[in-house]
């Protein structure tokens, strides 16, 4: 409903001045001037007993809130200036918000005519924006210190066009590299990208910034081209003059490709036999990474990631549910059940948690929101969270939105099952409609991107299954990218876009391209994971070392060198039994468990394993796991039971060197293999031989070892 | 029924009802004579061991090491080709009956797990490594999991070889949940097995193997956990079993055909005593399959002319989404009670919906497909459960014919997706189930019989009522009292109901069960009487693991050996236990009652406990405070049950049980159950402050 507030007495007046309508013109200068702004009257409770829509996002709440808030005692139409809406903000009467424009500006100009004219509310269909453009599209600085004026327009509903730079919010997504000013002014202040995003209105669009290193002397060298990897990311980095580290060696490729792939470090043998497999470097890897997707730990390390994601615990599904569903997913990944079909078998999936156990995905956020919302964040990458009670700040989503894909889950029913612990997961056949908070009207399902081949969507309980035709589609724009930047970013330490799970306009990718050959090769060969995997694992780009040159040492963002990442929690357990020879030993499941086939976070709860970053499987996001090395983490590695026990098992590594009358070289050698991958130097084995002969062998061969687990060369992977 | 066999072991001289704990072995090919040894407290010198096996049982002197009043064996000699299946055995002597353990009888050769032999190493066959061979012939191999573990046996098959495996644990008196997986010889897992159709939680798989070699077979709980009654027996062979059971069930009485997928077979129900009989394939080494046993005129599936009441209709949802209608004439203000039989049966997977619709399609009423009162704990695994639905109708002005319909709450449907559909005039009806599975009265003294009526559409007064007790046996207690008229919701009226008897000094008791009917008066004034099942037994079932325990399990039981309360008597209690309504005070918010309780012990040294654990079945609100001894007299004090505004003016049951130690063992000790009643508070009083959550 929109009041028609126009008096005849303003009808002179009105034909003085341009039109000004709240649409086009007050509100973004209540955005401009913060008065929508979370902090102040756009709080989720407003201020000081006024509210206004958040960052402006619902411009007829505004409006209505402006004219009934205080009994409309909010303007003086017969003398604007005496209007609180004026005097609060310019300070003529206290306001706790404080000044926010002056009387001689244009904003207050703006609203006192507005107001003169009557406050009329304007025509979305002319007076609302349709679209915004900048100039320029993107900043490239030859070297820090240079900057670049941004100018931003607005185009309306009925074509007419205004510089809105002034009423615009431009935000540097990396104010070190490149900060903006109020005036939209951009200044490089350092080697790097970064993104600005532009908002007015509603609208959003963003100006990448380059700004290049300066240093002479730049000449490019090709390195070998293993896939279309390679080819994508030396693009970039030839604009952007950093020369990529070469090769790692064999050694460091091994440890790398094992942890990544299976989630275990090299057995003293497994160094050995491949360092000495003469077969062209190329292919001796490529068969490396064949050999390691087929083990049976590759399926036992994924199986671990996919629970952590789907939130596979006992906490939420009974022992029996969660052991049910880790099976499921087990069988998903050793069978490398294309991404797509796991995807639509969870989501479409009902009947018993124990018999049809993918329908456990349905127990763990129970209610049709939290569903949509873990489903949009770790199909699609997409965080819906901030929608359910505005339109999204920093994206194009709408409250609308949300509740229309909660709409697709609002039929999921559950229901005890026969079985104690069991339940079962159905189609409510009446009462399911989801209902808008502000007005309790039912809201259809409707998809958050139109379908390039349109889903058609029964409006009946079933209605899930179209969700899942649509979301799981090679059309799909976001569900492809979304897994291909994830399974990037686990061999990379982090993804093409970053966050993995946080994929918005803001936050785009480093390397589009790059992004888009993944998705394109993923689509293509039908959501085959082990395809990608191996693609990745075959790339130069993962092979590369760590250690930089002058070009590339702080370059961390376009993958032209490898980064240490600290392994994750069960890696490490793991590692640290393989590296002493110990069995490991969990309660409440068979001996030889390892901590990769446990079946959730409650085995071995608050002890190493969740120290080290285990999550909790509380959240869908794949910020809960944690690969900090902090304080507590140092201590326990230097004092804990876990490494001291493990070193000195009585059926331990050292136990059977010392056994087995191994030379003092030998030992330091193996020790070196087990924990590091690689046979020690000339000097690390010398320190290491004369540690051995200074006292009792098989204490300081567990002293040895005891150092080499402590060291980042055991925790980290390189 | 089957009928136990007494066998005299000797003379006795225990002072406490024996109890075992465990059967060596748990099963016994059949037709073969075999050594059973049953370990426990008290089985000395003259006990009888009650079994339905029908066999003799020559006593054995315990082997070395088995001290006598732990341990019993007996050489058993089967009479006749005894049947495949599960037979109770328990102990009787001088001092009390003993709970019951399951023995098998199978059909192959039995093999036992080497590591679970005495002396055995724990974990020696956990792994692919250490696996235990097992022949290549058909056996029944006798295991147990010892907490979190695997046991892994290793066998040789030839190409094209097909194998069934399959295990007996739940259905065998096992609270293992058993997985079988069956994996190749480089450890891929081929064929895996959790919960088959028709074996409740138990596993079958069947392999065809595709080459010649040597093949794994993994056994663990499904939840790793540690039991009691933790064995099992696998079964492997190329044999054939059930794939089906259609219909589920007969009228007593009458000869009925069921397709058990392979063949048909005859069940002769003229002869079943109890709701359940079982059926089996000729000669097949599977456990037989539970076969209800109903009182209506039957009929099958295609039904297309108007149901004829009382009827039970047997049918199956064949197939994903389908739903079954029936279609019955009616008159406004006829009653109804509509009953579905399905998924308890465990013989079919379907979680059933009933529903009622008018002519014109429109749902006048459902059942299955309510959603479940809001649990604040549901968000993490919730131990509630659900069984088949009912639905009590009374068919509005207007309607002149109805449909009921049958379907999946989850649209699926195939074979193992049968019911019963079971259809009477009826408005007000109930179940009862006598829940103390066996009872050793004391004599001179007193034992508690819990009673569980489920109330389906009757919500009035109920008595329970003995209906065999013997002289020199006081019955007490049994009221239940009416429902607030709220609480009608289906499933949710199950109802407690605490006796007690006490027996005389010196009677003597024979074997015969002792049998109860709940009884009620519905609104014609005619009596409702139903006589209550027996539970048979009970068999814990631990969902306890160290950490992060949810799944809470429920006791096995065995209302399908159709017994009701077996009782015996026991030795004098060394104390006697009263209880007395002393004062009843009305208070603002209710009514306060003064109970005493008083020991008697038969040794004046007997220490006696300073409070008793209180039972009040069915009061809402039920506060008890102020428990106090006596300053002067420790063998006596006084406790406060108080009432509120949401607490229903009615009559009750109380009981009281005090804990002692006599002989060095904690005995518990029970009072007579008395009544007390509450009355109505004012209607302004109640009015005042009434919460509006009301009672339930």
């Amino acid at each position: 409903m929109r009041p028609l507030l126009l008096l005849a007495s303003f009808g002179a007046l009105a034909a003085q001045t341009p039109p000004v309508t709240f649409l086009r013109d007050v509100s973004p200068v209540l955005n401009k001037a913060g008065c929508t702004s979370g902090p102040c009257h756009g709080a989720a409770k407003g201020k000081n007993g006024f509210k206004l829509s958040l960052r402006g996002y619902d411009p007829q709440f505004d409006y209505e809130a402006l004219l009934y808030d205080l009994s409309g005692r909010r303007f003086n139409r017969a003398d604007p200036g005496r209007s609180l809406m004026l005097a609060k903000p310019t300070q003529q009467v206290p306001h706790g918000g404080g000044l926010r424009f002056e009387k001689d500006s244009a904003y207050y100009k703006i609203i006192y005519d507005w107001i003169a004219q009557g406050v009329p509310y304007g025509d979305a269909a002319k007076d609302s924006v349709a679209a915004i453009a900048v100039e320029p599209k993107e900043i490239a600085m030859p070297r820090p210190g240079e900057s670049a004026q941004v100018k931003v327009i607005a185009t309306f509903q009925d074509g007419k066009t205004r510089d809105v730079t002034r009423e615009s919010t431009v935000e540097s997504n990396i104010p070190d590299v490149a900060k903006v000013d109020a005036a939209a002014k951009v200044s490089g202040e350092r080697v790097g990208e970064a993104t600005m995003l532009v908002r007015y209105q509603g609208r959003l669009t963003t100006i990448p910034v380059t700004i290049l290193n300066p240093k002479p002397g730049f000449a490019w060298k090709a390195l070998p081209q293993n896939n279309y990897i390679d080819t994508h990311i030396d693009a970039k980095l030839q604009k952007l003059h950093i020369q990529p580290s070469p090769l790692a060696d064999d050694a460091t490729f091994l440890r790398r490709v094992m942890l990544d792939l299976t989630g275990q470090v090299p057995t003293p043998d497994e160094v050995r036999a491949f360092l000495a497999d003469a077969t062209p470097q190329k292919t001796k890897r490529a068969r490396l990474i064949d050999k390691l997707i087929a083990r049976p730990a590759y399926t036992d390390y994924w199986t671990v990631k996919w629970g952590d994601l789907l939130q596979s615990s006992r906490k939420y599904l009974g022992e029996k549910g969660t052991f049910a569903f880790r099976e499921w997913i087990h069988d998903s990944i050793a069978a490398n059940k294309p991404y797509d079909r796991m995807v639509r078998e969870l989501l479409t999936s009902r009947g018993s948690s124990y018999e049809d156990p993918a329908a456990n995905f349905y127990r763990i956020t129970r209610e049709p929101k939290p569903t949509m919302e873990k489903t949009t964040q770790v199909f699609l990458g997409v965080r819906m969270v901030c929608a359910q009670c505005h339109d999204h700040p920093f994206e194009r989503w709408t409250q609308n939105q949300y509740y229309q894909m909660s709409a697709f889950f609002s039929a999921v029913g559950l229901r005890p099952g026969y079985e104690v612990g069991e339940e079962i997961i159905y189609d409510q056949r009446r009462d399911y409609e989801m209902k808008h908070p502000k007005d309790s009207r039912v809201v259809a399902p409707e998809f958050l991107v139109a379908s390039a081949t349109p889903v058609p969507i029964p409006n009946d309980d079933r209605r899930r299954d179209a969700l899942a035709n649509w979301l799981a589609s090679k059309q799909n724009p976001f569900f492809a990218k979304a897994i291909s930047n994830r399974i990037w970013s686990y061999f990379f330490g982090k993804g093409i876009i970053d966050p993995v799970d946080d994929i918005r306009a803001s936050n785009p990718p480093v390397n589009p391209a790059l992004l888009d050959a993944l998705t394109k090769d993923l689509t293509d060969h039908n959501f085959d994971l082990q395809h990608l995997m191996r693609v990745i694992a075959n790339s130069r780009a993962y092979q590369t070392s760590i250690v930089t040159n002058e070009w590339n040492e702080k370059d961390g963002d376009n993958f032209s060198h490898a980064i240490p990442r600290r392994m994750g929690a069960e890696a490490l357990m793991d590692a640290v039994d393989s590296a002493a020879g110990a069995r490991p030993h969990f309660p409440e499941v068979p001996e030889d468990t390892t901590a990769a086939q446990l079946p959730d976070p409650h085995v071995g709860k608050d002890g190493f394993l969740d120290l080290f970053g285990r999550p909790a499987r509380e959240s869908a996001c794949e910020c809960e796991r944690r690969t900090d090395l902090s304080l507590p983490q140092a201590l326990n590695l230097v004092n804990g039971g876990t490494i001291s026990d493990a070193v000195a098992d009585s059926k331990g590594r050292i136990a059977k060197l010392i056994l087995a009358g191994k030379s003092d070289a030998a030992i330091v050698e193996e020790l070196y293999l087990a924990a590091l991958s690689r046979v020690p130097d000339k000097a690390e084995s010398e320190r290491g031989q004369k540690y051995l002969a200074g006292g009792p062998r098989a204490v300081r061969s567990q002293d040895l070892l005891w150092a080499l687990l402590n060291s980042k060369g055991f925790l980290y992977i390189y | 029924m089957k009928r136990f066999l007494p066998l005299a072991l000797g003379a006795a001289l225990s002072a406490a009802p024996p109890v075992i704990n465990e059967l060596q072995p748990r099963g016994a090919q059949k037709g073969r004579p075999f050594t059973l040894t049953i370990a426990g407290q008290n089985l000395g010198e003259g006990a009888v061991l009650l079994s339905s096996l029908p066999a003799t049982f020559t006593p054995l002197t315990p082997a070395n090491g088995m001290s006598p009043g732990k341990y019993a064996s007996f050489l058993v000699e089967p009479k006749g080709d005894l049947e495949v299946g599960v037979y109770p055995v328990r102990v009787q002597s001088a001092d009390g009956l003993s709970n019951i353990l399951l023995f098998s009888v199978g059909a192959f050769p039995e093999v036992s797990e080497e590591e679970s032999q005495p002396g055995g190493l724990p974990h020696s066959n956990d792994s692919i490594e250490k696996a235990q061979s097992l022949p290549s012939t058909a056996i029944t191999l006798n295991g147990s999991l010892r907490g979190p573990e695997r046991d892994v046996y290793r066998l040789q098959v030839k190409a094209g070889e097909r194998r069934v495996f399959e295990i007996d644990a739940r259905r065998a008196g096992s609270a293992v949940d058993p997985v079988i997986r069956v994996l190749d010889s480089n450890g891929k897992q081929i064929a895996r097995s959790e919960d088959a159709p028709m074996l409740q939680l138990d596993p079958r798989v069947e392999v065809t193997f595709p080459a010649a070699g040597y093949y794994y077979v993994e056994i663990h709980d499904a939840r790793f956990s540690s039991q009691a009654q933790n064995f099992y027996r696998l079964k492997t062979g190329a044999y054939t079993y059930p794939t089906e059971v259609f219909p589920l069930g007969g009228q007593r009485g009458k000869q009925v055909e069921i397709s058990l997928g392979p063949s048909r077979v005859k069940a002769d129900l003229s002869k079943a005593h109890g709701a359940q009989t079982t059926v089996n394939l000729p000669d097949s080494p599977a456990l037989p399959l539970p076969l209800a046993v109903g009182e209506y005129p039957e009929i099958s599936e295609p039904v297309s002319a108007p149901l004829s009441l009382p009827v039970t209709v047997n049918a199956r949802i064949s197939k994903p989404a389908e739903i079954d209608s029936y279609k019955l004439a009616v008159q406004p203000g006829d009653e109804y009670i509509f009953e579905l039989q399905a998924r308890e049966l465990g013989t079919s997977k379907l979680m059933g919906v009933l529903s009622i619709l008018d002519g014109a399609g429109k749902r006048l009423a459902s059942a299955g497909d309510t959603a479940f009162a809001v649990d604040l704990f549901a968000v993490q695994a919730s131990s509630r459960t659900a069984g088949d639905p009912f639905l009590n109708f009374k068919v509005p002005e207007g309607v002149r014919e109805i449909t009921v319909t049958v379907e999946d709450l989850a649209r699926r449907g195939g074979t193992h997706y049968a019911y019963r559909l079971h259809a009477s005039r009826a408005a007000e009806d109930m179940q009862a189930m006598i829940v103390t599975p066996m009872l050793n009265i004391p004599a001179g003294g007193t034992a508690l019989v819990n009673l569980s009526v489920d109330r389906r559409g009757y919500a009035g007064p109920l008595t329970i009522k003995a209906l065999n007790l013997p002289k020199g046996l006081r019955f007490s207690g049994g009221t239940i009292p009416p429902d607030p008229p709220e609480s009608l919701t289906p499933r949710l009226g199950a109802r407690r109901a605490l006796v007690s008897l006490t027996a005389d000094e010196n009677i003597a008791l024979d074997t015969a069960d002792l049998a109860f009917a709940a009884v009620g008066t519905d609104a014609a004034g005619q009596p409702i009487e139903r006589r209550a099942r027996g539970i048979g037994y009970t068999i814990g079932v631990n969902g306890a693991t160290a950490q992060g325990v949810v799944d809470r399990q429920r006791p096995l039981t065995g209302a399908w050996l159709g017994r009701e309360l077996p009782v015996a008597m026991a030795p004098a209690a060394p104390a006697h236990l009263a209880l007395q309504l002393e004062k009843t005070d009305k208070k603002e918010s209710g009514y306060e009652f003064l109970f005493r309780w008083t020991w008697k012990p038969r040794n004046a040294m007997q220490a006696v406990p300073p409070n008793v654990s209180v039972d009040v079945p069915n009061f809402a609100d039920l506060r008890i405070i102020g428990m106090t001894v006596d300053a002067k007299d420790k063998n006596t004090g006084t406790f406060l049950v108080t009432s509120t505004r949401n607490t229903l003016p009615a009559r009750y049951d109380i009981g009281i049980t005090g804990r002692l130690m006599a002989d060095g063992l904690q005995q518990e000790i029970y009072s007579e159950v008395q009544q007390f009643t509450l009355p109505a508070l004012d209607p302004e009083e109640k009015n005042a402050n009434a919460s509006p959550t009301a009672a339930r």
